[in-house]
């Protein structure tokens, strides 16, 4: 029939998925990326931290401190040469722990987003899609509601009621982290399906699966791969604010905010217990935040 | 005859450049274009062809960018708005110049009233007279304005916001703006062309009422052979960035000599037998690497070997009858 | 006319988020393993008493009607009892909100100025050495979490260089205004109680400054990228063609449509802003409901955390309208479309 073969060309147009146009643009996305060289800056200080998380053991010089280890002679001691940024009250080196906990603020960031990221942004797709039904209403005030409460409260209290470990505190940030995905691709998703190829598509008898997930959604990534860039930092920064508080990764595993916590309390006269934990936080959420940004110049920008 | 003294506008072999990934787009090539006191001349050309980035250049409004003016003058009575100061570029286009542009609800700004935006360019041309304006005198200076362009109402429009008028209504309201004042030339950037066909046929009869009224000239840009034949004096004709003929209008009608200029006459289909029209075959170069010599070589089926080396200078062919052509010039 | 059907629909809608919230929270805190009565006792106390508290708490009944109760409560003004201070919890929160809201306030207020102000500087003198400063102070700003630079003007400023005091909302040796509002710094003003008025500015600054660090800088850059993607509007040309002077199109027609997206952003960080009240309030030892509010998820006071949780959703909720009030009011675009029906 003639309605089939237009359908089957609706389907093998829209099959081209955006992602091969990336690789085969590589160059010039390249090109715009490395236009700003913060974001080159920004890539280099993402990899060093990926990379020395990684091989936190074989890279750091004292990797038995990040464990359940005392040395009280050597305790309080300033930056030196052996130990480049001093050891904390409990003798350990602070170097060491700084980078073994870039490993939980990794993993938590990947795990918070590969988790929250999905259902989000599917929510926000059957949302925009089913616009002005009760589906959209429904799946959209549930998100106002986790969206009504401020975010770190949010996670600081689902953290709390449960038991504090890393586990949970991932848990609590997860279920504060979706709903702002489902909103990004909710204001995309209901202004792309006006869009004429997206009523061309329906015209021709697509399915609704296929409309949602071959149009509307490709054209909803971009937006939500540079937040996905930029969230990263933003998780880091989250766990951090739990685990300054005492909820996260529990002692003696060591965690970024726990460490200007315990440090704190030290000041200002044994000042590098708290300061290079605090600096190690700031510039991971900086490497993230430029290198997000940079992928936000590849991804959306337009030439000319 | 070209008499130096009322020429008006006198634009001189004008390059424009802007700059991105990979060089420089080399928008315009050598535009010439006069205008005199009066006269009522026509800016043909396909869509791409640099009409717009001509006009902005003379009113210094390029959006800002990497634009790059290598080599060209503007001569505006005499003076060249390439080299004026921001206190002339402001009288320029406050008393003498005013731009009509081609897209009537992106020329208004969303969250301003129709009066607080021409109020302003009201008050800013009084200003450089008087020391004191009085918002009363803005009002009445408006809503007048406003009649003139013939918008029902005046009064009550001043306080509505662009969205809640039609487009007709729109482009209306930006004529009013280039009228509030008394201005030597109009410069008319299609007008009408985003509108209904019987708005856009009302559009340009009040501008042909104003042109005639107030003696004003006009640079008149359109796409449409017919509307520049009704409407102008002298017609320009443009191609990626150059002048390729210019004649009075009834003169290049009976006998256009460029290969493009005739190109684009056979576009139009007739009526009146005939058949589907020809068309130009071929595309508007790019101008990130445009065709060497003459910029229309590619799609011209005359061309020889010189049309490929050297661009082409208008040269005076019959009276008042320039073109940009080795094969015309023979 | 329209301004008002807007309002009231958002006022109804944000009634109704409120009370989806009041529902997840309620769950959240039921489903904390542990018995509430209980803890609230301790255990030491004899059963029979425990089981009489159960059944005042209605514990034993099914959870709707559990909730039922509660809300009964919340709505004229009973959150129950405090576990840590065993007092009312609305005491405690009358108590210790208006000195966050203060902070709050005065931390928003910051934001606001110093974004615009800095985001109109950088678009103004772009890709000059301003516009690069601003934008590393901005990648700096946005990269330190209030708690750090928190932290770090305790260091600076409470020890190494102690111009600004430190700790506490007003120094010990002033004499405090007469309670109006809670806030120190308003109602020393109101009584015109000068020497009060400016010894707590000068305790709000710090953590003021901390809280309205990351997002000034956002919003900086939003307001700068926002001016940028407007300067080349064709409206700009034409009304630089018209001949208004440069100063009138940038400072009144550039900025207002700029500025749209900016102040949606406030709503939002002004979420973040009572989020790192918490950390900062801690560092700080300032006296607010944040503070009592982390004491209370970290000893389980499943009372003060509810309220304390829907006392900071309704504050964001209404900061939202508000926010949304002077978007619509700067953007008729929404206003009047809503009545199209687009």
């Amino acid at each position: 029939m003639k309605n089939s073969n237009q359908f089957n060309n609706a389907i093998a147009i829209s099959l081209a998925k955006p992602k091969s146009i990336f690789w085969t643009n590589l160059g010039r996305n390249w090109f715009k990326f490395s236009r700003n060289a913060l974001s080159i800056l920004g890539l280099v200080i993402v990899l060093g931290i990926i990379i020395s998380a990684i091989l936190a053991p074989w890279v750091t010089p004292y990797p038995e401190h990040a464990g359940p280890f005392v040395d009280f002679d050597n305790a309080g001691q300033p930056p030196s040469l052996g130990h480049l940024f001093g050891t904390d009250n409990f003798g350990r080196d602070v170097l060491t722990r700084i980078i073994f906990s870039f490993r939980g603020a990794l993993i938590m960031a990947i795990v918070v987003l590969a988790l929250a990221v999905p259902p989000g942004v599917l929510l926000g797709l059957i949302a925009g899609y089913f616009q002005g039904t009760w589906i959209d209403t429904v799946i959209m005030r549930i998100t106002d509601i986790f969206l009504a409460v401020p975010p770190l409260i949010l996670a600081l209290a689902i953290a709390s009621v449960l038991e504090p470990n890393l586990m949970n505190a991932m848990i609590a940030v997860t279920v504060m982290w979706w709903p702002w995905y489902t909103r990004l691709v909710y204001g995309m998703a209901s202004s792309v399906k006006n869009e004429y190829f997206v009523i061309a598509a329906e015209l021709t008898g697509a399915s609704k699966f296929h409309i949602i997930f071959r149009e509307i959604l490709p054209n909803c990534l971009s937006p939500v791969f540079t937040k996905m860039a930029l969230d990263v930092g933003w998780v880091i920064l989250i766990g951090a604010s739990l685990s300054f508080v005492g909820l996260g990764e529990q002692p003696p595993t060591p965690a970024l905010g726990q460490m200007v916590s315990d440090g704190a309390r030290y000041m200002p006269t044994f000042w590098w217990m708290t300061v290079f934990p605090a600096l190690a936080i700031v510039l991971t959420i900086l490497g993230f935040n430029l290198t997000g940004d940079g992928i936000r110049d590849m991804l959306e920008t337009r030439m000319g | 005859m070209e008499t130096k003294e009322n020429v008006l506008l006198n634009i001189k072999d004008l390059h424009v450049w802007y700059r991105v990934y990979g060089g420089y787009l080399k928008v315009l090539n050598g535009v010439h274009l006069m205008v005199r006191e009066g006269e009522r001349v026509g800016l043909v050309g396909e869509t791409g062809c640099g009409k717009t980035t001509t006009m902005k250049s003379i009113l210094q409004i390029l959006p800002p960018g990497d634009f790059h003016i290598p080599q060209g003058q503007i001569f505006y009575k005499g003076q060249d708005v390439l080299k004026m100061s921001f206190g002339e570029l402001q009288r320029l286009r406050s008393r003498e110049i005013a731009m009509i542009f081609q897209d009537p609800t992106a020329a208004l700004n969303p969250v301003f009233t129709i009066g607080a935006q021409i109020g302003d360019v009201i008050k800013y041309s009084i200003a450089l007279e008087e020391k004191k304006v009085h918002k009363e005198k803005i009002k009445t200076l408006s809503a007048r304005a406003l009649k003139e362009a013939y918008l029902p109402d005046p009064e009550r429009m001043l306080v509505n916001y662009p969205l809640q008028l039609s487009g007709g209504m729109r482009q209306r309201v930006c004529i009013a703006m280039s009228i509030s004042s008394k201005r030597n030339l109009l410069i008319a950037d299609e007008p009408g062309t985003s509108l209904d066909v019987t708005i856009q046929d009302q559009i340009l009869r009040l501008l042909k009422e104003i042109v005639e009224k107030k003696g004003t000239s006009i640079i008149l840009i359109t796409h449409s052979l017919g509307v520049a034949r009704e409407m102008t004096d002298r017609i320009y004709v443009m191609y990626a960035g150059t002048i390729v003929e210019t004649a009075p209008a009834k003169t290049l009608f009976k006998n256009p000599l460029h290969p493009y200029t005739k190109g684009l006459f056979a576009s139009v289909p007739k009526i009146s037998g005939g058949g589907i029209a020809k068309g130009i075959p071929g595309r508007i170069p790019d101008y990130l690497n445009p065709p060497s010599g003459c910029r229309f070589h590619p799609r011209c089926e005359h061309a020889s070997q010189i049309c490929m080396e050297k661009p082409p200078q208008l040269f005076e062919i019959e009276k008042d009858h320039s073109v940009a052509c080795y094969l015309a010039q023979r | 006319m329209k301004l008002g059907s807007f309002l009231l629909r958002r006022l109804l809608l944000s009634i109704l988020v409120i009370i989806g919230l009041s529902i997840v929270i309620f769950i959240i805190a039921r489903v904390v393993p542990g018995d509430p009565a209980r803890m609230a006792l301790g255990p030491r106390a004899p059963e029979d008493v425990v089981q009489r508290l159960r059944q005042e708490m209605y514990l034993d009944k099914p959870l709707p009607e559990q909730y039922f109760y509660w809300i009964k409560g919340v709505f004229s003004g009973d959150f129950g009892r405090s576990l840590v201070t065993k007092r009312p919890v609305l005491e405690d929160i009358k108590e210790y909100l208006p000195a966050t809201m203060e902070l709050a306030i005065f931390a928003g207020i910051l934001m606001a100025v110093f974004a615009i102000l800095l985001g109109t500087l950088a678009a103004r003198f772009r890709d000059t050495w301003v516009d690069s400063l601003i934008r590393i102070l901005s990648y700096f700003g946005v990269a330190i979490p209030a708690f750090v630079a928190a932290i770090i003007f305790m260091l600076l400023f409470g020890y190494l260089w102690p111009v600004l005091p430190a700790l506490g909302r007003i120094s010990p040796g002033i004499s405090p205004p007469v309670t109006i509002t809670g806030m120190l710094s308003l109602d020393s003003l109101i009584q015109g109680n000068f020497g009060a008025f400016w010894d707590s500015l000068k305790h709000l600054l710090l953590p003021a400054v901390a809280l309205s660090l990351g997002g000034l800088f956002q919003e900086a850059r939003i307001t700068r990228s926002s001016m940028v993607d407007n300067m080349h509007k064709d409206f700009l040309s034409a009304e630089r063609g018209y001949g208004i002077p440069e100063r009138v199109v940038m400072f009144k027609y550039l900025l207002k449509p700029s500025l749209i997206p900016t102040v949606s952003v406030m709503g939002l960080d002004f979420a973040s802003l009572l989020g790192n009240a918490f950390l900062v309030e801690m560092i700080f030892n300032w006296p607010g409901i944040s503070r009592y509010g982390i004491s209370a998820m970290l000893h389980k006071d499943l009372n003060a955390i509810s309220a304390v949780i829907i006392v900071f959703g309704a504050v964001f909720v209404i900061v939202n309208i508000f926010v949304d009030i002077i978007v619509a009011l700067l953007d008729p675009r929404i206003r009047l479309s809503t009545a199209r029906g687009t």
